[in-house]
């Protein structure tokens, strides 16, 4: 394996505003977690090289300082990471990891803390809680954890929720279940939420806007309705024409064709060129930029920049 | 868990023991020459009343018997070397120092060793990193009796500051259990470095880090129970190191512990001494790594509740 | 290979045990003078343009002994090393073929040998039986198998479910066969990495033993002797225990630093970044 840069997130540029859930959505290899890891500073600057600016709250999270950084990691913005039984820490009690960013962020006493844990983990419907808090992370299931990951995340009531595929790694009842506790807990306490998923059928039902990313770029940000209705890029449309539906009649799934980009290299031009069927000549040497082309939705394509209707 | 411990206790401890002894009995005794041929000028019937004395004139498998017989029951026969005294309290009187000794050499191993190992993993490659692994390169190869040596030289002689023999004052201890110590300093130190840089890549820690707790919280609190278990294996080997380096240290120091005396039962060709060291040596052995491994399952609760 | 040559440590260091083998071996051209020659006469004295090391307290040159001693102390490492090379490989190569119970005993035999203190048998080894060379080599062989039969059973086992070696199986080759021609050669790799790491530990284990009188017997003289004769009058001639000392010490660090090279240049995924 040679060495080099692997560019992984190039040139992103995003707004969320409060109260509002967006989707993140694109291909395992996007950048999409990279992007959302950068946003607090969890990646190790070096190896890692983060650029750009990072504006919450009215606070520059890439270059304020590490004491500024940790009062805002796990208490007004909460992460919920993808492999809850990978993201516990196998060696320690689950009532010590809830406990700890309470006892940190809100100063609160163990006993307090605890009660205030018990509770939450009772909202994201985990049966008899004050007992099997005590528990380690290997007793509960995969289901449970992520509950309880949810649980640890919301405890703190903060602004905003990153959460990088947290249904994944589920099955779909469980799945179902989960969205639809997020929900509710998005309207009791009106957090903001970026919610990482390569499932588009999630975000169909969940997400207020969605942002397609395709090889570190976004190549499509438009309210979730109109992501499917107008669909304004070729590689948002491939997506959502490999999603099965019922009532489908060819026998083949759809897939695209091709590969994803290198992401070590620096080419210029749009990267899904070599897999689009609507490509020109032009789309090799564009810019992609992210460009308004409707009402609150934007593309990178070029040739919906310019006005063309596509299908 | 305990069904474990039972069969380790019941059964292989036992067995162990039985084959090691059993070894040494019989190597000692096939070996050319005796215990008192080093005596010159010892009037040949003199030699038998001695050995009729000791027992040494019966068939092997008798003596041998004899000798498993007694040693159930602790008695481990009067020493060949020192008239008029018992192996076991020869035993009795020496292991207290050389356990002294040890304890002193693990615990400065563990204390030094843990924190050089945590503090050069959480700033691997600065030199601080480079600094701990190459200062416990050489702790690994700068062998016990050249830095016992050179520490009395530096510290006994030419300073003055610490006594270089004995073991009567309590400044005795210090440069005995710093010599003995430091080559395991040196092995905790990057089995420690290794193992929490494994650690820390893990995914929980990165959850913990998004939590906002600080660097100093997440390497104690978090990575280092994950990485202890490598450090805690291998303090069996260490024991075992330190029992072969207390040969040593104790010759050079002039400590009246149980390693100078095997070493000089060795010499001597002191059987009863050397069997009986050899025993005890290896039930402390045994005992301790049962400790071990209670300890390595205390540590990680995902072995606990499943038993392969 | 380049990945060895990269790691400046690792060179510098086989630089070094270059220099210092070379020197072993060219020993007796080295010197005006024979290693055991005394001149009482003299007696200890510290370095000077007639002696490049000093003398000993029996006016022995030091410079010589140190050569003569790296002899002794190299050849008993690559010895011992050998011997401990061929029962771990043995035992490690068995267990892994046969796999099952016959595994799990001789490692779990391993386990419990790894921790007792099988010093306590070569010392009982070299007291009573006749202090020869080889019994040395046997000895300290017999106490550093152990890491080498784990690293190898673990190579076999693995390599006896790869598809190439059922299909010799399956042709009907014999084990033996099988094992010499196809196993061996593919477990080289790690084998040599051990190896040189197994040498330092055989060469400190030897020096111990000299050390407490029990290795290489006067007047042949290894590192450990020099050591030992170098600690008992130290106060007076403290030159006499360190240049033998630090000689023993940088060729320990030297071997060490190569083996961790050659290590992290066959497997880089064990590097320890």
């Amino acid at each position: 394996m040679r060495g080099g840069t692997a560019k992984a997130v190039r040139g992103v540029s995003l707004e969320l505003d409060k109260g509002e859930i967006l989707g993140i959505v694109g291909e395992s290899g996007s950048g999409k977690t990279v992007m959302a890891h950068s946003l607090i500073r969890l990646l190790q600057q070096p190896p890692a090289r983060i650029s750009g600016n990072v504006l919450f709250e009215q606070k520059e999270l890439l270059t304020c300082s590490e004491r500024d950084l940790r009062e805002i990691r796990g208490n007004r913005i909460c992460m919920i990471f993808q492999d809850p039984s990978a993201s516990f820490n196998p060696y320690l009690r689950l009532s010590k990891q809830l406990t700890e960013a309470l006892m940190l962020h809100r100063d609160l006493g163990k006993k307090e803390a605890l009660a205030m844990a018990v509770a939450a983990l009772a909202e994201t419907g985990i049966p008899d809680p004050s007992h099997r808090i005590h528990s380690y992370p290997h007793e509960f299931s995969g289901g449970m954890l992520q509950r309880a990951m949810i649980a640890m995340a919301l405890m703190m009531r903060p602004s905003l929720v990153l959460a990088d595929e947290p249904t994944t790694a589920l099955d779909v009842t469980v799945q179902a279940q989960l969205l639809n506790l997020m929900q509710q807990l998005r309207e009791k306490y009106g957090m903001s939420l970026m919610f990482i998923t390569h499932n588009l059928g999630i975000v169909a039902g969940f997400c207020d806007r969605v942002m397609v990313m395709y090889a570190g770029r976004i190549m499509e940000s438009a309210p979730v309705e109109n992501l499917f209705t107008a669909t304004a890029h070729p590689y948002t449309r491939s997506l959502v024409r490999s999603v099965p539906k019922l009532g489908m009649t060819d026998d083949r799934l759809y897939s695209i064709p091709g590969s994803a980009p290198d992401v070590m290299s620096d080419a210029i031009g749009c990267p899904f060129y070599s897999r689009c069927e609507f490509h020109l000549e032009e789309c090799r040497a564009a810019k992609v930029k992210l460009e308004t082309i409707g009402d609150a939705h934007q593309s990178a394509c070029i040739r919906f920049k310019n006005g063309e209707q596509l299908w | 868990m305990i069904k474990f411990l039972l069969r380790r206790i019941g059964f292989e401890m036992p067995l162990s023991l039985l084959t090691i002894i059993t070894i040494t009995f019989f190597l000692i005794r096939l070996a050319p020459g005796g215990p008192f041929s080093a005596e010159k000028n010892v009037a040949p019937e003199v030699l038998k009343e001695l050995e009729k004395h000791y027992g040494l004139d019966k068939p092997l498998g008798v003596q041998y018997l004899r000798y498993l017989g007694q040693a159930v029951r602790g008695n481990l026969g009067p020493s060949l070397k020192y008239p008029g005294r018992d192996v076991s309290d020869l035993i009795r009187e020496a292991f207290p120092v050389s356990l002294e000794l040890g304890v002193y050499a693990l615990l400065i191993a563990l204390v030094l060793g843990i924190t050089a190992g945590v503090l050069a993993a959480s700033r691997a490659g600065t030199w601080c990193d480079y600094l701990v692994m190459s200062v416990s390169m050489a702790g690994i190869c700068i062998p016990s009796f050249v830095l016992g040596p050179l520490l009395v030289l530096v510290f006994g002689l030419l300073l003055g500051w610490l006594p270089v023999a004995g073991w009567s004052s309590p400044l005795d201890r210090i440069l005995p259990s710093i010599t003995l110590g430091l080559v395991y300093t040196a092995y905790i130190a990057r089995m420690m470095r290794g193992s929490m840089l494994e650690v820390l890549v893990q995914d929980f820690i990165k959850t913990a880090r998004a939590k906002g707790l600080s660097e100093g919280t997440i390497l104690f609190r978090h990575a280092l129970r994950g990485a202890l278990p490598p450090v805690v294996s291998f303090l069996g080997p260490a024991a075992a190191g330190l029992i072969s380096g207390s040969f040593v240290i104790e010759t050079i120091f002039s400590i009246p512990g149980l390693g100078r005396y095997f070493v000089a039962a060795a010499f001597n060709r002191d059987y009863a001494m050397i069997l009986g060291t050899v025993a005890f040596y290896a039930v402390v052995i045994m005992v301790f790594n049962m400790l071990v491994d209670i300890l390595l399952v205390a540590l990680d609760p995902r072995l606990r509740s499943r038993r392969a | 290979m380049r990945r060895f040559v990269r790691n400046r440590a690792a060179v510098v260091s086989t630089l070094f045990l270059a220099v210092m083998l070379l020197l072993s071996l060219l020993a007796p051209f080295l010197s005006p003078y024979a290693y055991d020659v005394q001149d009482l006469a003299t007696g200890a004295v510290f370095s000077n343009g007639a002696h490049w090391l000093g003398t000993d307290i029996l006016g022995r040159d030091l410079f010589t002994r140190i050569l003569y001693g790296g002899r002794v102390s190299f050849a008993v490492g690559i010895c011992a090393t050998f011997v401990s090379v061929v029962i771990g490989v043995s035992w490690g190569a068995v267990a892994g073929w046969i796999g099952g119970r016959t595994d799990a005993v001789m490692m779990r035999f391993v386990d419990i040998v790894y921790a007792f203190p099988f010093t306590i048998f070569v010392i009982i080894l070299m007291v009573f039986f006749n202090r020869s060379l080889l019994l040395l080599f046997l000895a300290i062989g017999a106490v550093e198998w152990l890491t080498m039969a784990r690293i190898v059973r673990g190579q076999v086992l693995a390599l006896r479910k790869r598809e190439f070696i059922e299909a010799a199986i399956g042709a009907g080759l014999s084990h033996p066969y099988i094992i010499v021609r196809h196993i061996l050669p593919n477990i080289a790799g790690p084998v040599v990495v051990y190896a040189t790491l197994t040498i330092p530990s055989v060469m400190l284990l030897e020096a111990f033993l000299s050390f407490l009188g029990l290795g290489v017997q006067p007047p042949a003289s290894s590192w450990g002797i020099l050591i030992r004769e170098g600690a008992e009058s130290m106060e007076a001639y403290p030159w006499l225990l360190l240049y033998p000392g630090i000689l023993l010490s940088a060729t320990l660090f030297s071997l060490n630093f190569i083996g961790d090279g050659l290590r992290d240049a066959v497997d880089p995924r064990s590097a320890k970044e």
